[in-house]
């Protein structure tokens, strides 16, 4: 079988982690958010979510700024080009094997009937 | 990766991306609270006497008004996507327009006449109220 002919060959290695995933889906939508907030959507701890953002950011996925709000210090995250195109890659290949399976269902319903 | 967990991880993404974008769409609450206080500020500039009363009052509204905002605008933890903020545009240079042509009609020929500054502020106010309108239904 020649690489790609599959859906799953489209899938970002890198965002095939659940959380990984959310992270890049919540970013995608707005031009950037705060640390606590994805940490909140996503639910999980500071440390884990630095974690998981350290990854993405060495991926070029994510970048991370770092400012104040009056005298509170915040941390911002923001979707790079790069990552919003690796996300429409990889939500694209699910897509594509969510659909499969609606077509196989279909091929064997009609198998059976026939 | 099994069409169950495709489909799993489709519906984690996009609750994910509603959830944080819900919470970058407070632009609806900042375009509207900008209508009524450029309708404030018309009214002001147009009703209130003497000019010193008129002048330190229309500076300390518009003062409080924009450095509250742009706070309360940079306090919000998700802000919306450049594109978005861009299709409020319109709204910004046509309140700005009728604010101008309104001052420039108006001051000093209409000065304290309510019959033409309460309709005057209220069509100042009318495209950003009305991009308001559009932010929240969208």
């Amino acid at each position: 079988m020649s690489a790609g002919r599959h859906p799953r060959h489209g899938l970002d290695e890198l965002l095939t982690n659940g959380v990984r995933l959310s992270i890049v889906s919540a970013l995608s939508g707005v031009e950037r958010a705060e640390f606590a907030l994805i940490r909140d959507t996503v639910e999980i701890t500071d440390s884990a979510l630095s974690k998981q953002v350290t990854l993405l950011e060495a991926a070029g996925y994510v970048g991370v700024d770092k400012g104040r709000v009056g005298r509170r210090p915040r941390t911002w995250l923001r979707l790079t080009t790069a990552g919003q195109q690796a996300l429409t890659r990889h939500l694209g290949a699910l897509e594509d094997i969510a659909q499969s399976a609606g077509r196989l269902a279909f091929v064997l319903d009609g198998h059976t009937r026939l | 990766m099994t069409t169950e967990q495709a489909a799993a991880d489709l519906v984690r993404a996009r609750q994910s991306a509603e959830q944080v974008r819900a919470r970058a769409q407070w632009s609806a609450r900042y375009l509207g609270v900008f209508a009524a206080g450029f309708a404030a500020i018309t009214l002001i500039l147009g009703l209130m006497h003497p000019f010193w009363l008129r002048m330190s009052v229309w500076g300390a509204v518009w003062g409080v008004l924009v450095v509250g905002m742009v706070a309360w605008a940079r306090s919000q933890p998700a802000q919306p996507e450049g594109s978005r903020r861009w299709r409020s545009a319109w709204a910004w240079a046509g309140t700005g327009v009728l604010y101008g042509v309104t001052l420039w009609v108006g001051d000093p020929a209409q000065l304290g006449r309510m019959t033409y500054w309460v309709p005057a502020a209220v069509l100042v106010a009318l495209p950003l109220a009305a991009a308001a309108w559009r932010e929240r239904q969208a």
